[in-house]
């Protein structure tokens, strides 16, 4: 196996009395990775963390061998390392060829080589003649575009995006995650991608690592953590939902129900018996009127990670009344 | 549609990194080519400093001239007294640099107010620290190099036309006799207006760390330059205390002036001591904010 990318261990970050990040442990393996999580997970925190902008409360952390924390590896890290911010970052009153090729300067580029590499990456961004203008005209896309191109501009081992795909309308969108699958998968850079948008994460990344108040809830490989869960059935019953969800629970299957009433039946292995399904409906007297298969997605997995750590009150819930399974119900 | 081209694919960076790449420079320089792109500024802020610059550099080659008897024949006797009369009122040079030197005082705090405003408080506003932080820079650099770009402003307005007119006047003393004989007040007005303009780009950058937009930081430094000054004058009228005129900038200068060109009036109740101890005090109190802001603007929350 390959050696870590990134390995934490206890980490620990407090602001005032919130444990924005919860104690834990993590490997990153090389490649593209997701770090998935909703809103104020600790995401952020811990890319912050990883470049040494925020000091840890507790626990350390080594980036290609380096550590943050410490003062002199942190400017190290910050040479291997190529960060995306997720907000609108912007050096003032510069052009996107000035900005690119200043940040590379500073990296350490040579001002010829700088000035070709900031080319290179804005070529590769596709961001032409617009280089030329002053940023503060540019639409969200071109400015997206552009901080991907400011991270790549010293050829950095590991990329840390942070939200790349926000705010951009779907043809913006498609253009980023193409950038990033096209880093990720054909030009072999380690990424670490940070996303609420479990579609950017499923398409881009071979790995995924769940965050949720503060500390790991899932991680693997997103064809192990799709395939290991077994297949997923989509249920449209006719008749009380309620008996046939006590039923399929009595039967020991979970099941979630979603916002548009469709019924999933998760089960355990990958060769789901239908006919047992529909001699369970028979039995709590519902007619299934379309019953088909979906494989496990990570919005699933996602769901189930971040379901089963979720306070009371909260986009999902435990809330059975036998108390045997887990439904989940997903916000529209 | 859009072709595609070429150049879309992505080149690994075959070259390699500078060692010791002294990144403040590059954040220097860069502060300065931003601060130049807007030209009418430009015009507005140097065009004094320029005028005044040429008619020290005048003053001070017409003085050599006639004292040289090349612009008039100083034997024949209605001559010698007009060259006495107008050298006499065109002054001695050193004391000529002097009063150039301190009458610039004010521009170059306005040139510099205006360039170095913007430099922290904007960076902060638009996000530009997170981008400089994620690079291999520590704080010192970038404050560095903020320093730096500010300073150049101050060094264009102030050091550099201070050094034209000692170079006006050490090529046309005769025999290089102001250079041979001056060279001390040389030093001397170098240092004065390099200490000056450290100052003014110490206050500037302090108050630009304070607030979150270049229009705040201005009116921050005018209020501040204003607040010190109207506070000293009322204290001191109030009091009847002279040590009041410490809290304010342009006096300790003054002073300072006085002091170091050996020009020191005798009457002041207040000490060179004193004085510098009160900036000593200014310069402690603007480092110590600076360093604190600019931590925070690393270690972002």
């Amino acid at each position: 196996m390959s050696e870590s990318v990134i390995s934490i261990r206890n980490m620990v970050k407090c602001y005032g009395a919130v444990r924005a990040l919860d104690g834990f442990d993590l490997d990153v393996p090389p490649g593209p990775v997701g770090l998935l999580g909703p809103n104020g997970s600790g995401k952020t925190t811990l890319l912050k963390l990883l470049l040494g902008l925020l000091a840890p409360t507790e626990g350390e952390a080594t980036v290609l061998g380096y550590s943050p924390t410490q003062r002199l590896d942190r400017l190290s890290v910050r040479t291997v390392v190529g960060y995306m911010p997720e907000g609108d970052c912007v050096l003032p009153g510069m052009s996107a060829i000035e900005l690119v090729s200043t940040l590379a300067r500073i990296t350490g580029l040579r001002n010829e080589d700088a000035m070709t590499r900031a080319h290179e990456v804005l070529d590769y961004v596709q961001l032409d003649e617009e280089r030329y203008r002053p940023i503060d005209g540019y639409s969200t896309g071109m400015k997206q575009r552009l901080k991907l191109a400011q991270a790549l501009a010293h050829d950095p081992q590991l990329l840390l995006l942070d939200e790349p795909t926000n705010g951009l309308d779907p043809k913006g969108r498609r253009q980023m995650l193409d950038l990033v699958e096209d880093l990720g998968r054909t030009q072999g850079k380690n990424i670490l991608l940070c996303s609420h948008l479990l579609q950017d994460v499923e398409r881009t990344c071979d790995h995924v690592v769940v965050l949720n108040e503060g500390r790991v809830v899932e991680q693997g490989a997103v064809s192990a953590l799709t395939a290991a869960k077994g297949a997923l059935l989509l249920v449209e019953v006719e008749g009380d939902p309620a008996r046939f969800i006590k039923q399929l629970c009595a039967a020991g299957l979970e099941t979630i129900t979603g916002g548009d009433g469709e019924l999933r039946i998760q089960w355990p292995d990958a060769t789901p018996d239908a006919d047992r399904v529909f001699e369970l409906a028979q039995q709590a007297g519902v007619v299934i009127t379309q019953l088909r298969q979906q494989r496990s997605s990570l919005e699933d997995v996602f769901l189930r990670a971040v379901g089963a750590k979720a306070p009371a009150g909260s986009e999902s819930e435990p809330s059975d009344s036998t108390g045997n399974s887990t439904l989940l119900k997903r916000q529209p | 549609m859009r072709a595609s081209t070429h150049t879309e694919i992505y080149r690994p960076f075959t070259g390699s990194l500078r060692e010791h790449p002294h990144r403040w420079l590059t954040i220097g320089a860069s502060s300065v080519r931003q601060g130049f792109k807007r030209k009418l500024p430009a015009l507005l802020l140097f065009t004094p400093v320029a005028i005044g610059c040429v008619i020290a550099c005048f003053r001070v080659y017409f003085r050599f001239q006639l004292l040289s008897g090349e612009l008039v024949n100083i034997n024949s006797p209605g001559a010698a007294g007009i060259t006495m009369m107008v050298t006499e009122t065109l002054g001695d040079v050193v004391a000529n640099i002097i009063t150039y030197t301190q009458s610039m005082a004010f521009f170059s705090l306005m040139i510099v107010a205006w360039y170095g405003a913007g430099l922290i408080a904007e960076d902060r506003r638009l996000g530009a620290n997170l981008l400089y932080f994620s690079r291999p820079i520590s704080r010192l650099d970038y404050l560095l190099g903020k320093g730096s770009g500010t300073f150049a402003f101050g060094f264009l307005a102030l050091t550099l036309p201070c050094l034209l007119v000692c170079s006006v006047a050490a090529f046309t003393s005769p025999e290089w006799s102001f250079l041979i004989e001056e060279w001390p007040s040389i030093l001397k007005v170098i240092l004065f207006s390099g200490i000056w303009v450290s100052t003014i780009t110490l206050l500037v950058l302090t108050i630009s760390s304070l607030v979150g937009r270049k229009s705040h930081a201005l009116i921050g430094i005018i209020g501040t330059i204003v607040l010190s000054g109207g506070v000293s004058a009322v204290l001191s009228h109030l009091l009847r205390e002279n040590a009041f005129s410490l809290l304010n900038l342009f006096e300790n200068f003054e002073r300072l002036g006085e002091w170091m060109f050996d020009r020191w009036d005798s009457d002041r109740e207040v000490t060179i001591g004193q004085t510098l101890a009160a900036l000593g005090g200014f310069w402690a109190i603007c480092l110590l904010t600076l360093a604190a802001r600019v931590r925070k603007l690393e270690v972002v929350a």
